[in-house]
């Protein structure tokens, strides 16, 4: 992951607050990295197997990426707009992928789908490791860490739930729990490079 | 007659491992195949079966491909929040 620039979208979120729009976080990501176009749609996904995909081309003379632009995200038709904001700001995110962390080969793909349909036995590939820290930078922009702190203290005090929480923020419930977790200030560190 | 429908469900199986090791090489194909999409990255949201498998994956993405290229889609609008 390309750390210095996530380091300057993280602290431009810190300066936002809550709930945070996803164009104040992607216009943001989009001038650190030189602003490719992204072109975002909705189409019809089986929510079963994915909710939504980054896909950055190359080929200028396909046909697809005459029409579409080298960058686009996929987001599954029906998410609610919880779902829609996140899985959009998380698939953005790829972005700030380093050489590393790309799928550009068939062999890369196809131990991407591996690694997320089974579980990880030894080293995950560096492609679902980015995929991974991905959701985790995408919550870190939607949640400040002073809101952070202080939806803590308010779960800890059993004055909000995490489905309040969730309403707050405007993202899946479902990731709530990872923002109280011990170690995701440790990941916060580890994704800004500290 | 064991031995018959043991003959049976190994065609059948291996029918539909065929059918679906196919869909990853469509999707392997139009993404990096020669003269294909030039995919330089591709990165998933999961979804929300514990029970997924890659060539369900491989299915979706080449599906939706076929989709965007019909014109099956909606622009999502700069101002949504």
């Amino acid at each position: 992951m390309k750390h210095d620039l996530f380091r300057s979208l993280y602290d431009h979120c810190q300066t936002l607050t809550p709930k945070i729009k996803r164009n104040a976080i992607i216009g943001k990501l989009l001038e650190l990295t030189g602003g490719p176009r992204i072109r975002v749609v909705i189409s019809p996904l089986d929510t079963n197997v994915t909710r939504g995909f980054f896909l950055h081309a190359t080929n200028v003379e396909h046909p697809f990426v005459r029409a579409n632009g080298m960058h686009v995200v996929v987001l599954a038709k029906g998410l609610n707009e919880c779902w829609e904001r996140f899985v959009h700001v998380k698939e953005a995110m790829h972005l700030l992928d380093d050489d590393g962390e790309l799928t550009d080969s068939e062999e890369k793909f196809v131990a991407l789908l591996n690694d997320l349909t089974s579980p990880a036995v030894g080293e995950a590939s560096p492609q679902y490791q980015a995929d991974m820290f991905a959701i985790y930078m995408a919550l870190t922009c939607f949640c400040p860490e002073a809101s952070r702190l202080r939806y803590e203290q308010l779960v800890r005090d059993n004055q909000i739930d995490n489905y309040g929480v969730a309403l707050q923020l405007k993202i899946p419930e479902l990731y709530v729990p990872l923002l109280f977790k011990p170690n995701f200030r440790q990941i916060v560190s580890m994704l800004r490079a500290e | 007659m064991h031995h018959k429908f043991f003959d049976t469900f190994a065609f059948l199986r291996a029918t539909l491992e065929n059918l679906m090791s196919q869909n990853t090489e469509l999707a392997t194909g139009r993404l990096y195949g020669a003269n294909a999409l030039g995919v330089k990255n591709i990165k998933l949201f999961p979804g929300s079966s514990r029970d997924t498998t890659a060539e369900q994956i491989a299915e979706q993405i080449q599906k939706s491909l076929s989709r965007l290229e019909a014109g099956d889609f909606e622009e999502v609008s700069p101002a949504a929040e």
